[in-house]
């Protein structure tokens, strides 16, 4: 209407500004009624916009993450979905030191695993220690032995990009008991955790009480499982001679060799069971086999000293470092499916890696065959097989910034 | 890190005149917003396994130990990925061959027996279904001799057997387990060492094409043979079918979503809930007769709530059933009716960082060429979040490209999720980037179009219903960032009856034009008031578009202008004409 002053043609203004006179945000689609009769802040078309308070604003487009542009490349990518292991599952490395931190004093934890971020890095530093660490799982959660104290470790999640080592040190651990003598090997059987002590006992740990199960001639240093019925444990004292074998009930007896003498490495490495029998090495060069009857070599690799077994892919691997005086050093890994055949150099580390002079531990883990190798005068590294090809070319990890730390073994858990 | 689990499809080109037809799972470790091929790892599926050209239904369970994702609809085999990742077949076979028994020359047991063989995974903790029971020996004080021991399996996970024994009449329990290698096992375990027995037979779940979690158990839907029924695994075990099942009343079954403890199934003609575990305390009710599901991977569980994609709608259930398209009701029901192919193969997916849900992609009849996506402004859905209104506001994503699924990644230790989206073209993209203004080279650039309603003024301040209003200035709230010569934004005015809705190609060619409308395009950049001089007609409509509205930066806060009596009369005389 025209006011009484008002010169020109009457008019009025209209207004559809969001957030002013009256009008609320701006609302959604309304395609129900005619195109008039939408209450004003509504619309007829919305095509790649987004909500901002009291503004229309743009949906982001699209940004190709992969290289690849064809549906046959290598990285096409059609259906992804995301699955996050709800339990962790790592590769845990025993060493001398701490990477990055000491070359010898004390012990260190560390784990690998593609869930986090670094993949490979520090759990724990136990930087006194003197007496070396054994570690295992039992009932799901690791646990360690550092010096003479049984501790529960409880794993961290941490952020990404965050070493397990800066946000908790050695914090995240419990202790649990005091060994009388030190221990060279922890291993979960029957229900039970069974601590191979260096003063000639095996004990049990049940999450609560501490207790002598047999008192041995020599100090037990590996075991491994067997048919599920037997634990079965090696000595690396020469005068020992025999492997152990723990029956489920809790009966032991022993098995000794026809000829020559068996030694066992220290460790979780060295003894497993394959083929439905049990495989041990000894820092020497031998392979022994025990198939339920016999005792006996199965296996010489003429220079070597093999110091790891693991099964992987229903085959068992062995790592071994090769020293024949003439050539340089070289650290290998050797196969065989079912004992008859072998091939010792199933895998030159060395060539891959320069430098590569021993494999101190070999474990399946993530569809990988897993090697702690020791490098020569660099950061020890741990070496993955492309899946089952465990002859073609190892993803290679390392501790950034560390320094030659030996590893003592290889634990999955 | 996330691993994504993708599948690769479908053709692997000519490879020594063999022309292959394959699938790829591959996992990727994260990295940031880059992917490259060093990162990804096949996950090799297992022998005798392929893949198909659909969009895999997983499902995520985990106990204890176990961390699995459990995969069907893409495959020949239900499959699983375990907490090695290791791609496995969902369900052990049982052994082929019979068992024998005989006495052995040893003591320790007496007692008729009967013995079983089942496979195991000892990686992976997994066993398979029973053989075929043993010869029957009754010992007097003597020791088994149990004869032909597999020695393998066709399933490469499995590494071990069991020897079970059913002692005068009871249920089979594990008297020992071995690696493969012997085929002769002599044993004396006394009955009361026996493990643990097996009581549920079972056999491998049934192929389908969707499966959810529910009640401890996968259920497996879209079966060739039975389409009606939803399989239940047993209780604990993913991977075993007892031969429970509940159905439609003969309609296909076309997906599911859990909700509160209880799970819904539907077909395109009902929805169905099941509530209860066990056979014994299982129900099934119909929940709604006469509305049925949309496909399967539509529904998305958000805030205790699911969005379902009904036959006549989006619903939002929380326990109650709330209409979400009433303001596009119509435009469902129709563009469902024309592509509903389209409409049960597509995916719903909710982007917590925007907070939006989006469903797509679907063809629509408005935007010819172009695949398009439902999307819900989760802010006023859910308003205990971000408002204080309940509300619904819907939008459209459109573009040329066909996107094929989307997934919002996480790192397993925390971090903000974030969307990526596999494409039929093979590339892996990451959603909600402003910063590419081409939306990675896609023809429709992420063109902005935004059609505000008519506005049809009040006559009572001049003007009449017939001569309308003369509309003499209009102007544009537009704010975008950078030069103004570099805004490409452009805000089409036409006026003319209420049915004059302004044509831009390409997206409007289904509409008719009022014939006395006029237009006026503005160029861009410009915020000033646009002098429309002097048309007339009763409604005022306006279309504004921008092809690169995202690398512009640009916010749109509303329109307004000044319009007088329609004094100009449409088709008629000019102001001051004698006529």
């Amino acid at each position: 209407m025209k006011r009484p002053n008002q010169r020109g043609p009457q008019t009025s203004t209209y207004s559809r500004r969001y957030g002013s006179d009256e009008m609320p945000a701006p609302g959604g689609v309304n395609t129900e009624v005619h195109p008039a009769a939408i209450p004003p802040w509504q619309f007829r078309q919305l095509v790649n916009v987004d909500w901002d308070g009291m503004d229309i604003v743009p949906r982001g487009g699209q940004l190709k993450a992969n290289t690849g542009g064809d549906i046959i490349d290598n990285d096409a990518w059609v259906h992804p979905v995301s699955f996050i292991n709800a339990s962790p599952l790592r590769a845990w490395i025993l060493g001398d030191g701490c990477p990055g931190e000491s070359l010898g004093s004390g012990f260190y934890l560390g784990h690998f695993d593609p869930e986090q971020d670094p993949a490979i890095q520090r759990s724990v530093w136990y930087d006194t220690a003197v007496q070396g660490i054994a570690m295992a799982s039992y009932g799901g959660v690791p646990h360690v032995v550092v010096d003479l104290e049984l501790r529960k470790i409880s794993q961290l999640q941490v952020p990404w990009g965050t070493e397990t080592i800066a946000l908790a040190g050695s914090a995240h651990d419990t202790p649990l008991v005091t060994l009388p003598a030190k221990c060279n090997c922890m291993i979960e059987a029957f229900g039970l955790l069974f601590l191979l002590l260096n003063n000639n006992t095996i004990y049990t740990w049940d999450g609560i009480t501490l207790r002598l199960e047999s008192t041995e001639t020599h100090p037990p240093v590996a075991a491994c499982l067997w048919r599920d019925e037997y634990l079965v444990i090696g000595f690396s004292d020469p005068a020992a001679n025999k492997l152990r074998l723990r029956r489920y009930e809790g009966t032991y007896s022993t098995v000794t060799p026809g000829a020559g003498t068996i030694v066992v490495r220290a460790g979780r490495n060295s003894m497993v069971a394959h083929a439905d029998e049990v495989w041990t090495v000894g820092d020497n060069t031998d392979i022994w086999n025990y198939d339920g009857t016999t005792l006996a070599v199965a296996r010489t690799v003429a220079s070597a000293t093999i110091q790891t077994l693991a099964r992987a892919f229903n085959a068992l691997y062995y790592g071994y470092t090769l020293d024949n005086s003439s050539d340089p050093v070289t650290a290998w890994i050797g196969k065989t499916v079912n004992g008859s055949a072998w091939s010792d150099s199933h895998k030159n580390l060395t060539a891959q890696l320069a430098g590569a002079s021993a494999v101190r531990g070999l474990a399946y883990f993530k569809e990988s065959l897993a090697a702690a190798v020791l490098v020569t005068s660099q950061t020890t590294r741990l070496m993955l097989s492309p899946g089952e090809d465990t002859d073609l070319t190892y993803e290679v990890q390392s501790q950034a910034g560390a320094l030659s730390n030996d590893v003592r073994y290889l634990v999955v858990m | 890190m996330p691993n994504i689990l993708t599948v690769q499809l479908p053709l692997l080109g000519l490879l020594g005149g063999v022309v292959g037809c394959t699938g790829v799972l591959r996992r990727y470790r994260h990295g940031v917003h880059t992917f490259p091929v060093g990162d990804l790892r096949q996950i090799k599926v297992p022998t005798g396994t392929g893949l198909v050209l659909r969009r895999p239904s997983w499902q995520t369970y985990n106990s204890l130990q176990r961390s699995r994702i459990y995969g069907v609809g893409a495959f020949s085999h239900n499959i699983l990925v375990d907490e090695n990742l290791r791609c496995l077949r969902q369900g052990i076979p049982a052994p082929t061959v019979v068992p024998t028994l005989a006495a052995g020359a040893g003591t320790g047991i007496t007692g008729a027996c009967i013995i079983y063989y089942r496979f195991k995974d000892t990686i992976g903790q997994r066993v398979g279904p029973l053989s075929a029971p043993s010869n029957t020996v009754t010992l007097a004080n003597q020791d088994r001799v149990a004869g032909n021991v597999p020695t393998s399996c066709l399933d490469p996970s499995v590494d071990a057997v069991q020897m079970l024994v059913s002692m005068a009449g009871a249920a089979p329990r594990v008297a020992w387990e071995r690696q493969f290698g012997p085929s002769s096992v002599t044993d004396n375990v006394a009955t009361g060492d026996l493990g643990e027995a097996a009581i549920d037979t079972f056999r491998e779940m049934p192929l389908g094409l969707w499966n959810v979690i529910y009640g401890d158990a996968q259920w497996i839907g879209g079966n060739e043979q039975f389409p009606e029924r939803v399989f239940r695994s047993n209780l604990g075990e993913p991977e075993q079918f007892g031969g429970l099942f509940v159905q439609t009343d003969g309609e296909r079954a076309v997906g599911a979503f859990t909700h509160n403890d209880q799970l819904y199934f539907g077909s395109p003609k009902s929805i169905y809930r099941v509530t209860g575990f066990e056979g014994s305390d299982l129900t099934r009710e119909v929940e709604k007769p006469d509305i049925g599901l949309v496909g399967h991977f539509g529904h998305v569980a958000v805030h205790r709530r699911v969005i379902v994609v009904t036959t006549v709608g989006f619903q939002l259930f929380d326990g109650s059933w709330h209409q979400l398209t009433d303001d596009r009701q119509s435009e469902f029901v129709r563009e469902y009716k024309a592509f509903r192919a389209d409409y049960e193969a597509a995916q719903g997916y909710y982007d917590p960082i925007r907070n939006v849900y989006v469903f797509g992609p679907v063809r629509h009849t408005e935007y010819p060429f172009l695949w398009t996506k439902w999307v819900l402004d989760g802010a006023r859905l859910f308003p205990e979040l971000e408002s204080s209104d309940f509300g619904k506001a819907w939008a459209t994503d459109a573009r040329f490209r066909e996107d094929a699924t989307s997934a919002v990644l996480t790192l397993p230790s925390g971090g903000e999720p974030y969307v990526v989206t596999g494409g039929k073209d093979g590339s892996l993209r990451e959603e909600g980037y402003a910063e590419d203004s081409t939306d990675d080279g896609d023809g429709h650039d992420k063109t902005w179009v935004i059609e505000p309603p008519t506005l049809k003024p009040s006559m009572t301040d001049g003007g009449n219903d017939s001569d309308g209003a003369i509309f003499h200035k209009a102007w544009n709230h537009m704010q975008c960032a950078g030069s103004p010569d570099d805004h490409e934004w452009t805000a089409s005015f036409r006026v003319g009856t209420e049915n004059a809705r302004v044509k831009a190609e390409p997206d409007f060619e289904d509409v008719t034009l009022a014939d006395d409308s006029e237009v006026q395009d503005e160029e861009p950049s410009s915020n000033e008031p646009h002098v429309l001089e002097g048309c007339a007609g009763e409604a005022l409509n306006m279309v504004i578009t921008e092809p690169h509205a995202s690398a512009n930066l640009c916010r749109w806060r509303g329109y307004g202008g000044v319009y007088g009596p329609g004094i100009k009369r449409r088709g008629g005389p000019e102001p001051g004409d004698p006529g």
